[in-house]
């Protein structure tokens, strides 16, 4: 008798333990909007109704639960839960927590520090939701555009490619190896935020280089043709590696993006949901 | 010329490697650049095709940079240069120099070094750490998020804090005289505007910015306090003293009363605070008159009881339902009076026609209701009907067919009977001749005698008799001219009463619980509620049922009908109740309530 082994099969956060959170996320939302119909008051649904404290109590502790994952990505331990499953609680308890809140809020919106904290936690959550597709998407893309090749072995076949076109390049005339040394010298990855979600430097050094060589390539007859040729393919092999680079330091960044909204404004909404809380105690109506 | 070009390599500082060439050159220059067809060509991307040239004399060697390019010489740019062992000649990366050469044939030995080491390996890499990611330096997570949590913490918390600190201690509640010039504040004092939940109602708009004139205390519910200061004469709704009311007794102003939830005012209108205790009021309430009540639709509300007056001398009068077998009579004194002919036209056209131009819209040919009924300047309710505006252009008080033309005031009796006594008196003194007055009171006298002052002029019996009849005429006669209205008393001697017509104890409002706006109904024709043109009588109380009303409107969650909750015909606050400002502050003063309304 043999046993079969089965292949441990990568489970998605989302549907960690057969959406076991999905489900209490839906439960407690549900039930927070019957709640939110049903039991009317008389005056209206407002945050300072019975039902109104109750929906505020139950998503200030959302809100201080979901932040402490900062807190429990920093430990590298087991524990009884483990990451995943804090994970997919997240994702989904943050969802309801809009849901909660919105009720908690009973849509009253107004220039004050109330409706500041809500728009914080709607932005946090949103962004969230962000998250969530950038992760489900992004990886696929990033495997896909780097065919198999490492950020460093493709930064080490640039070198190699600069090197190759300062060989080709020594007998030729000055404006040739100007534009070899453009490309060798001002080519550079990344820089602001913007640059690295855009994808492209339009002051490139390789590409500057290429645009040169290609008007010089006009003018150049004999066996200087010939070394200019190859100095045009060995850019354009260049060009093409930066542009995988660049590609895949943008979905890096997007996967990073979000996290840039998410977390400081998580922090923002601390500040903002605990200002809220004193204040309407401070001036009870 | 012959010259020797030294390649130095320095292997360590002490040691270095010289490779000698002997090179040939046609003439004394000697080119030094990147092209191999150079006499001295340095392999460097650095260096240009063509850089410099030397030119060596008999005893010396000097360099000079082709046009367009420059040399660095003991590290100051210049184009030319002696080439001496000395000084530090730099084209491009290379040092260049003069050396003694090692060949007899040589004229000359240069040397040249490569100074300045390009490695590809030392090169910045592509892949700066610090360029390739975002959230980097000020714009780190770690940074952000504390900047963030610091710039909120201060607004929404520090900020306002502070200006509530920037009060004035102990904190001055509003004048109740002067609500309104509320103390014009800095704008650090007015900072913990952002605290405010939502806007205030209009009403109260302009203590906007003066959060403290409600909120006093940290911490604390805004106090009932707060708001008598300037709604010191509001009403209770019930007598709180009652024994039984206690538990009924409302809670805080803000109970009802919400604040911050817009502009639309802190009236609430859901009928539930009403029906809460109305629909079962008389199981909580033992012993109460009024009739539990819960909604607008059906059977929620008790059928209209108007006050009735049934007792025109004490004015008692009596709550009767519409439609109840003792259905409502009234007792004014008001007699004869019939809208149906007042509205028949066959009636009346001549009368209007007549009239038509002058006391009624030309080209009238009968009477609408509003010639009689106007609206009152508010246009809420309306004008009463009075003899002077509305009845007396048609009912003018002739009284003896002789004289059309003369007319008595419509006042008191003992004017009516003034006139009269004094128009038939006057009339037989312009008259005098009938045959009895000369044989009962001879006027005529011996000559010379005076006329005796026991012999006055007596007018006599028949004027006396014409006046006692037409007083009869006129007070008694059901056709005649006060009678046709009014109730009239003869006159009793033992009494000494004279002849008296009872006032007319016509009510201001039969259904004074309940607001009414004519204004806002000026759509719906009078005849929809009042069946005015098929009464006959005066004591019809034209007052429509509650399903008359309930035609248009409907209960809270009506759909097909105007939604109607209590609000909109009746107060809460109730004129005549104890003050609840009184009640919330000092207690209640319990000899002084008056009765509640409705519990006897």
């Amino acid at each position: 008798m043999s046993t079969l082994v089965q292949p441990q099969r990568h489970e998605s956060f989302l549907v960690h333990r057969r959406f076991l959170y999905l489900w209490m996320a839906l439960i407690l939302s549900v039930s927070s909007v019957v709640a939110y119909v049903w039991l009317e008051p008389v005056r209206g649904n407002e945050g300072g109704t019975w039902l109104g404290y109750t929906l505020g109590t139950i998503a200030t502790l959302l809100i201080a639960w979901l932040m402490l994952l900062g807190l429990r990505k920093r430990i590298y331990s087991k524990g009884a839960y483990s990451l995943k499953a804090w994970v997919s609680a997240h994702v989904y308890l943050g969802l309801a927590t809009a849901v909660i809140a919105t009720l908690h809020a009973a849509f009253q919106v107004g220039w004050n520090i109330h409706t500041l904290a809500y728009v914080l936690m709607m932005v946090v959550i949103i962004s969230g939701i962000f998250g969530i597709v950038a992760y489900a998407r992004i990886p696929r893309r990033m495997t896909y555009n780097r065919q198999s090749r490492s950020l460093a072995e493709m930064a080490k076949l640039c070198a190699e490619i600069d090197q190759e076109c300062g060989a080709i390049a020594l007998p030729l005339g000055d404006r040739f190896v100007e534009a070899v040394r453009m490309a060798q010298q001002e080519t550079r990855l990344g820089g602001s935020t913007w640059r690295i979600l855009r994808a492209r430097d339009p002051r490139d050094g390789t590409e500057q280089a290429l645009a040169r060589l290609r008007k010089l390539a006009t003018e150049t007859h004999g066996p200087d043709a010939r070394a200019v040729s190859s100095l045009m393919v060995a850019l354009g092999r260049k060009q093409s590696l930066l542009q995988t680079m660049r590609r895949d330091l943008r979905l890096k960044a997007l996967m990073d993006l979000w996290l840039l909204v998410h977390v400081p404004l998580s922090f923002a909404l601390l500040a903002a949901l605990t200002a809220h809380i004193v204040v309407v105690f401070f001036y009870w109506g | 010329m012959r010259f020797e070009l030294c390649f130095l390599t320095r292997l360590s500082d002490d040691e270095v490697r010289t490779r000698r060439t002997l090179k040939e050159a046609t003439g004394r220059r000697l080119r030094v650049g990147r092209a191999p067809e150079n006499e001295i060509p340095l392999k460097d991307l650095r260096v240009a095709a063509h850089e410099a040239d030397i030119n060596v004399r008999d005893d010396d060697a000097v360099i000079e940079a082709v046009e367009g390019h420059t040399l660095l010489v003991d590290g100051f740019e210049t184009t030319r240069a002696a080439l001496t062992a000395d000084n530090d000649v730099r084209v491009g990366p290379y040092r260049v120099g003069l050396t003694m050469p090692e060949s007899p044939q040589a004229d000359v030995a240069i040397t040249v070094e490569l100074v300045e080491f390009e490695d590809s390996h030392a090169r910045p890499t592509i892949l700066d750490p610090g360029r390739i990611r975002i959230g980097q330096g000020l714009l780190s997570r770690r940074t952000l998020s504390w900047s963030l949590f610091a710039l909120v913490a201060l607004i929404a918390f520090a900020l306002p804090f502070l200006s509530y600190l920037w009060k004035p201690s102990p904190l001055t509640p509003l004048s109740a005289e002067a609500p309104m010039q509320a103390p014009a504040q800095p704008v650090l004092a007015s900072l913990d505007t952002f605290w405010s939940s939502g806007d205030l109602s209009s009403s109260h708009k302009f203590l906007e910015k003066n959060c403290e004139a409600c909120h006093v205390k940290a911490f604390v519910r805004v106090e009932d306090q707060m708001c008598t200061i300037c709604h010191k004469d509001i009403r209770h709704h019930f007598d709180v003293s009652i024994p039984g009311h206690e538990a009924l007794a409302p809670g805080r102003c803000a109970t009802c009363h919400r604040e911050h939830q817009g502009r639309d005012g802190v009236v609430p209108v859901q009928q539930q605070l009403c029906a809460d205790c109305h629909k079962d009021l008389k199981e909580k309430l033992p012993g109460t008159t009024l009739i539990n009540a819960s909604d607008f639709e059906g059977d929620g509300h008790p059928q209209f009881r108007p006050s009735v007056t049934v007792d025109p001398a004490t004015c008692a009068a009596e709550r009767i339902s519409i439609g109840a077998p003792n259905f409502p009579r009234e007792k004014s004194n008001l007699i004869g009076f019939s809208h149906e002919q007042h509205l028949d036209q066959a009636n009346i056209k001549d009368m209007v026609g007549r009239l038509a131009g002058k006391a009624f819209p030309a080209g009238a040919t009968s009477l609408q209701c509003a010639d009689c009924h106007k609206p009152d300047a508010g246009g809420v309710g309306m004008t009463p009907v009075s003899m002077l505006a509305n009845c007396q252009s048609c009912h003018v008080l002739t009284f003896d067919q002789r004289d059309p033309q003369r007319v008595l005031p419509h006042g008191q009796p003992h004017e009516v009977i003034a006139a009269l006594s004094d128009y038939y008196t006057a009339r037989s003194l312009r008259q005098p001749a009938p045959s009895e007055r000369l044989a009962n009171n001879d006027p005529r006298r011996r000559a010379g005698s005076q006329q005796s002052e026991k012999t006055p002029i007596d007018l006599g019996r028949p004027v006396q008799n014409e006046i006692q009849t037409a007083l009869q005429r006129v007070f008694a006669d059901p056709k005649g001219t006060c009678a046709l209205c009014h109730v009239t008393v003869p006159p009793d001697p033992a009494a000494k009463t004279d002849w008296q017509v009872l006032p007319v104890r016509l009510r201001a409002a039969w259904m004074p619980k309940g607001k009414f706006d004519h204004g806002a109904h000026r759509t719906t024709a009078c005849e929809t509620c009042h069946a005015a043109p098929t009464s006959r009588s005066p004591e019809d109380v034209l007052m429509p049922g509650v399903e008359t009303c309930q035609a248009c409107h409907g209960g809270q969650e009506a759909s097909a009908k105007v939604p109607s909750t209590c609000i909109m015909c009746h107060d809460y606050h109730l004129e005549g109740m104890p003050r609840m400002a009184v009640a919330a502050i000092q207690g209640v003063d319990h000899a002084s309530l008056p009765l509640a309304c409705g519990v006897d």
